[in-house]
């Protein structure tokens, strides 16, 4: 008997690589004349290649993974991006064999490949070496059908189910694949491998996760697991995604000791929620350290913000700098439980979480953890029982018998928020019940607010003196806060600068003066800024000043004017600006733009006023985005209204000059 | 690569030369790897090195260093030459870091590759409260996916690398290493200028009896050499401040700013200035001709595709051959990484690097009886300095002589060496650049050429602003609601050209239209772009041109009675500068002439009432003059900036942003149409 470890890391980097390709038989496929001539593909209009056909066939008893490829190379991008081939796979278990290729030209000429593939170290730790096989296709041209196979062999102690990714970068229009799995009847091996939390598991079964093309069904029968599809679009980026590949057609198998999805989120959850309650637990030095935190009489709200209040002191390593078991211990420190963090005054996200829970817990309240993936990155996908798939953990307490989410393991996150990428995601919770799954609450645009204002000073000579303040609460805050910790206060300074350089006008030199509240997340973020420099464009008669003092440079999100995707804003938020401006004496407004308001209904809203009283120019401008995920289909809506919105930004304020004005004005003319 | 890392900027690297970020890229390839894995081991009271302790406690640092990241408190190089002239490396570093970003200058790196052994590497570290830490060599991570994503297929090259503990502001790290040194080469450099201040450098060199050295200086005065005992020379520095370029507009490569020095050595007596770019340039040329000997394909392809033009005629066809047929992939293994693959692998597999590019077009132009050869430059512009002959340089280029006495006007990019022969200059890896002319970050460089007994140091041409251009010619039709509508077509030669060819080579038809797209989202808040079309992208003998209409509404902005219109409406010339003092050369990516003529026809019932001045300026390395005029119901706009320089001293400074300035306005300022 042997045990077996699933490598896990292998398979994915396997299916994911761009130029992934399938087995196929002894002999290689010969092109039809159609495909030969091919200039352009009607079913991927704008592809730089298409595959033909892509094959993967794996037998875990026979312990190979072959794999081939047939594509069409249809413009140079498509020549660069598929003409060099690297397959990645671990060494020590497992190795590359039997590469073959060759290039067709569109005039039916072949060109073997009879190079040498290379074996090239990627990373070597300590035991672990990953590889790749890298070979580059002969004489390929823009027209030519390249194709190839290889085997990836692995060792009789490893099982590797393959985790089959059906999206690749160009469009496939056949793909077969096959998959013969371990007889976990008849074999006398026992498959083991471990979990998230490091508990070794036996499998006793084989499971898979499927997404699929509509009406396309996998073939399970004596022979294995079959399944063949067609016509699979390519993945498209585009900007402002969510997480394109929880999406994706995939089919994805696992040896597993669970009997269903149920059971394994069950088993799994029980095992996390063990082990968060066993670290989180609130044992007498986290309650001597909580009484001396809360008082007597304070209500949960007050207990929870002393103890919220508490845990942001605490160092997070994920925004500084990780330490390793090792350097703990040298330093006299370990990480076994909640009290530890306390102590050491230091933790990573997920520990500092843990560390809130338990303090919550000693206070008398009831708490629970949550895991979740981020938004940013992945969605849960229930389906595929794999736990690593919960990336983060957040805070559920109950408060005055209502529950409040927390994120503790994200430093300076407000008091009874979360960060955006942890908003209405699906995840698992701890529970009186146990664990269970649950949808994480989403912010409105009042949870994310900034104002903006400028007290400014124009001389006739176009000079502009003036301050700046930037209040800000929610995922702006949060953001700039967390730099300081990743870099230091000098840092967000110069990259604060840099940022309000590129919005507001031209000419106009800005500079940080200080923040307040960078390091307390109790109060809104207040940047302070100095403002000099020149302001606005003249001809013989007048002068021109934008309108919108913080847009002046900005430029509409989306410039595309078609959308595959939905669009994710990340969060909704309210920006509200309010702008002061003193002309000189000689210096007389004709015309302000008008005032209006660009709704899109129950989304977002826009609007802008201008007035002036006697020689100060001022201005207002809110800017309020109520949802986080857009459709497709809302795509044109949204993009019509930040074009409409952007084209108010560009709206000027024309000035007069008198003779005194002008004189000035003259003066201050570059050569 | 060499741009990243102390260490690695001193050593000598393969010529693999497709100009590109892939320095930055292996080098945060590499810190990701090291986060991917647990942190490093950390002994408690380990025994560390006096050197590092000594380092660690000298004396408090210069007071204008207060900013600083990091600090080099020690680096210290010694090359001993084996008697058989093997040169082996013992290099030391101490680093203190000062804020959190100096953690970036304190990971331990070294290179090394199947000829250059690495035989020790140790780190070391001082936490901030006081900890001492002694890495274990189980602990370091090792990668060989050096240039992947840059088209290195496959580089012998390896790094072992290192996340110490204690790597905290206040902490301090250490490294040494030894390894042997590339047997091909008989010179070593030491780059003691860092990023970041360096407290003291010190570099000695240890020759085997009866050897001799010279030392070159770049971007520094000569530093006295003290031979500490016969054979062994020694220099030391001290209080060097470092190079931060990060935010510096218009900045030169950190590499042609930073103090370096380089050593010869040798069993026979040296040679000194040109007569050392010589000896260069005859080691690569016996290392690269015999490479260039095609077989009969290679010569009979090239005969079929020269035919029987003229010298121009028959170059053109090779030069196309090797730039859209020859694709760039990368294999480099020891001598490999500055040794041309033979033009006949080339030729069958039809893929090559840098100088197998080169190569390749030596041994087809050979055919045809055209004689070419190497020019190793380096695509940073000034990292090559003429005081400092040595094997420095990322790329490799073709020289090709010129029959005496033959002329075209094709013909710009032009060298004539000192024995009187004529060379084009052509970078076959570019594949946008027409043959006859040089890519912008070629031009004005250093290279030396390997061509024999004309082997020698040539300074790139610096090409004719007219013979790079950007031309913008639109007709646009202004409406009484400002919506703005017209035809535009922009036309891009020589040069200029080479980075839109690239990015349109390589666009579907969709994604040329969201480039034009995002081109546009510049110029208007709202806009609907019409039919649009690209032409040339790989006719490099002719201008590349764009084509589209653009409907924008809101264009024009209403004020009472006033329509307000920007007669600049597509394209900027104008560069972001800043208003801090200028310590640093200006470097522009390429000369050139960029001109703009719109029309924008009034709507009926609006005339012109007020239009922005002209600007005439002359500044010396530029001009720019620009005109609104209202004639016949329309606004015409005229202007024309000619880049003259790629380079100017800091003290021009001011003179360039007052001419920015100027754009800045020009390119902002509105016309004002009143309703009659």
């Amino acid at each position: 008997m042997v045990t077996i470890l699933h490598r896990t890391f292998l398979l994915a980097t396997l299916s994911l690589f761009a130029a992934i390709p399938a087995w196929c038989a002894p002999t290689w496929t010969q092109p039809t004349p159609e495909q030969l001539k091919m200039t352009s593909d009607p079913a991927a209009p704008d592809a730089p290649a298409v595959y033909l056909f892509h094959e993967e066939t794996v037998d875990d008893n026979v312990h190979f993974h072959r794999v081939y490829a047939q594509i069409k190379i249809l413009t140079e991008k498509g020549k660069e991006d598929f003409s060099d081939i690297e397959i990645p796979y671990e060494g020590g278990g497992s190795d590359i064999k039997a590469v073959e290729g060759r290039t067709i030209h569109a005039d039916g000429t072949v060109i073997p490949f009879t190079g040498k593939p290379y074996s090239k170290e990627l990373v070597k730790s300590g035991d672990v070496k990953w590889m790749a096989k890298v070979f580059s296709m002969p004489d390929v041209q823009v027209g030519s059908i390249i194709e190839y196979r290889w085997e990836l062999q692995y060792s009789d102690d490893w099982y590797m189910p393959p985790r089959f990714y059906l999206q690749e970068s160009a469009f496939t229009h056949k793909a077969h694949y096959h998959f013969v799995p371990l007889n976990l009847a008849t074999t006398t091996r026992i498959l083991t491998g471990k979990d998230a939390f490091g508990k070794e598991t036996v499998a006793n079964r084989l499971l898979y996760y499927s997404n699929l093309p509509p009406g396309v069904k996998v073939r399970a029968g004596m022979d294995g697991y079959d399944l063949v599809v067609e016509n699979v679009p390519a993945l498209t980026e585009e900007e402002f995604s969510p997480p394109l590949d929880s999406y994706a057609y995939q089919l994805l198998f696992y040896y597993s000791q669970a009997s269903s999805g149920v059971d394994f989120w069950k088993e799994e959850g029980k095992v996390w929620s063990k082990d968060v309650d066993r670290f989180a637990n609130p044992s007498d030095k986290i309650r001597q350290t909580v009484a001396g935190i809360v008082g007597v009489g304070d209500s949960d709200d007050q207990k929870l913000r002393k103890i919220y209040a508490a845990v942001m002191t605490v160092e997070n390593t994920r925004l500084t700098r990780e330490r390793s078991a090792e350097e703990n211990k040298a330093a006299g420190l370990r990480v076994k439980t909640a009290a530890d963090i306390w102590e050491q005054k230091r933790g990573s996200d997920d520990e500092i979480t843990r560390l809130f829970i338990a303090m919550a817990r000693a206070a008398g309240l009831k708490a629970w953890a949550m895991a979740v993936p981020e938004r940013n990155k992945a969605l849960f996908n229930g389906g595929w029982l794999d736990w690593s798939q919960l990336e983060d953990e957040i805070a559920i307490v109950n408060a005055g018998g209502k529950e409040v989410f927390f994120d503790p393991g994200q430093r300076y996150c407000e008091f009874g928020k979360l960060h955006w990428a942890h908003t209405q995601m699906l995840g698992i919770r701890q529970s009186d019940s146990g664990p269970a799954l649950m949808t994480t609450p989403g912010a409105t645009y009042q949870d994310n607010q900034m104002l903006r204002t400028a007290d400014l000073t124009l001389s006739a000579d176009g000079t502009l003196k003036g301050t700046v303040r930037i209040s800000m609460g929610g995922a702006e805050a949060l953001r700039w806060r967390q730099e300081a910790l990743r870099t230091d206060e000098q840092e967000v300074k110069k990259d604060f600068e840099t940022l309000l350089r590129g919005q507001v006008p031209d000419g106009v030199e800005i500079k940080t003066n200080h923040f307040v509240g960078l390091t307390d997340n109790t109060t809104a973020l207040l940047v302070v800024m100095d403002v000099n420099g020149s302001l606005g464009t003249q001809t013989g008669k007048r002068v021109f000043l934008p309108s919108a003092f913080f847009e002046a440079r900005e430029k509409p999100l989306f410039a595309a004017g078609k959308r595959e995707n939905p669009v994710d804003m990340h969060y909704p938020y309210v920006a509200q600006d309010k702008v002061d401006l003193v002309l000189a004496p000689g210096l007389a407004i004709e015309s302000l733009p008008k005032g209006t308001s660009i709704p899109i209904p129950q989304m977002a809203i826009y609007k802008a006023d201008y007035s002036n009283a006697g020689s100060t120019y001022h201005q207002e401008r809110v800017m309020a985005i109520g949802n986080t995920l857009f459709k497709a289909a809302e795509y044109p809506q949204l993009r019509e209204f930040f074009q409409k919105t952007g084209a108010q930004d560009q709206e000027q304020v024309v000035l007069t000059r008198s003779a005194e004005g002008s004189a000035a004005g003259d003066a201050g003319k570059s050569e | 690569m060499r741009d990243q890392t102390k260490e690695r900027r001193a050593r000598t690297s393969p010529i693999s030369g497709r100009p590109s970020l892939r320095g930055a890229r292996i080098w945060t390839a590499a810190l990701l790897m090291v986060g991917c894995v647990a942190m490093a081991h950390a002994s408690k009271d380990a025994q560390l090195p006096d050197w590092v302790l000594q380092a660690a406690t000298d004396a408090p640092l210069k007071a204008d260093w207060r900013d600083a990241k990091a600090v080099y408190l020690l680096e210290d190089t010694l090359i001993t030459v084996q008697p058989d002239g093997r040169p082996v490396e013992r290099y030391r570093a101490v680093v203190r870091i000062l804020r959190p970003q100096g953690r970036d200058e304190a990971h331990p790196v070294t290179w090394f590759t199947k000829d250059e052994k690495l035989e020790s590497f140790h780190v070391w570290s001082i936490g901030p409260d006081g900890h001492h830490y002694a890495m274990k060599d189980s602990e370091y991570i090792e990668s060989g996916d050096v240039g992947a994503g840059e088209g290195i297929l496959y580089g012998d090259i390896r790094m072992k690398v290192a996340s110490p503990p204690g790597a905290d502001p206040g902490g301090v790290v250490a490294w040494e290493y030894v390894k042997q040194l590339s047997p091909y080469f008989a010179e070593d450099t030491w780059g003691f200028q860092n990023r970041v201040p360096t407290v003291r450098s010190v570099y000695e060199i240890d020759l085997p009896g009866g050897w001799h050295e010279e030392a070159v200086w770049a971007r520094h005065a000569r530093v006295e050499t003290a031979e500490i005992t016969p054979g062994h020379f020694r220099w030391e520095q001290a209080n060097i401040d470092g190079i931060d370029l990060a935010d510096v507009p218009l900045a030169p490569d950190w590499e042609a700013l930073a103090g370096r020095m380089t050593v010869h050595f040798s069993a026979d007596p040296l040679p000194e200035g040109d007569a050392l770019w010589s000896k260069i340039g005859n080691w690569y040329y016996t290392l690269a001709a015999p490479r260039s000997e095609g077989g009969g394909d290679v010569a009979s392809t090239a005969r079929t595709l020269a035919g029987d033009g003229d010298f121009m005629a028959k170059l053109a066809k090779v030069a196309d051959f090797m730039q859209q047929q020859i694709r760039y992939v990368g294999i480099e293994i020891g001598i490999g990484g500055w040794q041309p693959h033979p033009a006949q692998d080339i030729f069958r597999s039809r893929y090559g690097d840098c100088k197998d590019k080169a190569t390749l077009t030596v041994a087809m132009l050979d055919a045809v009886g055209i004689r070419g050869a190497w020019v190793s430059v380096d695509d940073r512009r000034g990292v090559i300095d003429p005081n400092a002959p040595s094997l420095f340089g990322n790329h490799m280029i073709a020289a090709i002589e010129i029959p005496k006495g033959y002329e075209n006007p094709r013909l710009q990019a032009v060298v004539t060496t000192k024995s009187g022969r004529r060379y084009l200059i052509f970078d076959p890896t570019n594949p946008y650049v027409p043959v006859g002319q040089l890519p912008d970050y070629e031009q004005g460089s250093y290279g030396v050429l390997a061509a024999g007994d004309d082997s020698q140091l040539i300074q790139l041409p610096i090409l004719n602003p007219d013979a790079e251009s950007i031309e913008r010619k639109a007709k646009f039709e202004l409406a009484a609601d400002g919506t703005l509508k017209g035809d535009v077509t922009v036309l891009r030669y020589g040069a200029l050209s080479d980075g839109m060819r690239g990015r349109l080579a390589m666009d579907s038809d969709k994604e040329q239209r969201e480039l034009v797209e995002r081109l546009l989202q510049h110029d208007f808040s709202t806009f609907t772009l019409g039919d649009e079309k690209v032409a040339h992208v790989r006719e490099l003998d002719k201008p590349l041109e764009m084509d589209y209409s653009v409907t924008a509404p809101l264009y024009a902005k209403g004020a009472g009675s006033l329509l307000l219109v920007r007669p600049r409406v597509v394209g900027s010339d104008a560069e972001g500068l800043d208003e801090k003092p200028r310590k640093v050369p200006i470097s522009f990516t390429g000369v050139g002439t960029w001109r703009d003529d719109f029309d924008v026809k009034i709507p009926a019932g609006y005339t012109v009432d007020d239009v922005p001045d002209p600007v005439s300026m002359d500044v010396g390395f530029a001009t720019y003059h620009s005109e609104v005029k209202a004639e016949g119901g329309a606004l015409h706009y005229k202007r024309e900036y000619v880049l003259k320089k790629l380079e100017l001293e800091p003290g021009e400074y001011a003179k360039l942003r007052k001419l920015e300035a100027a754009i800045t306005t020009d390119e902002n300022s509105d016309a004002v149409l009143k309703k009659q």
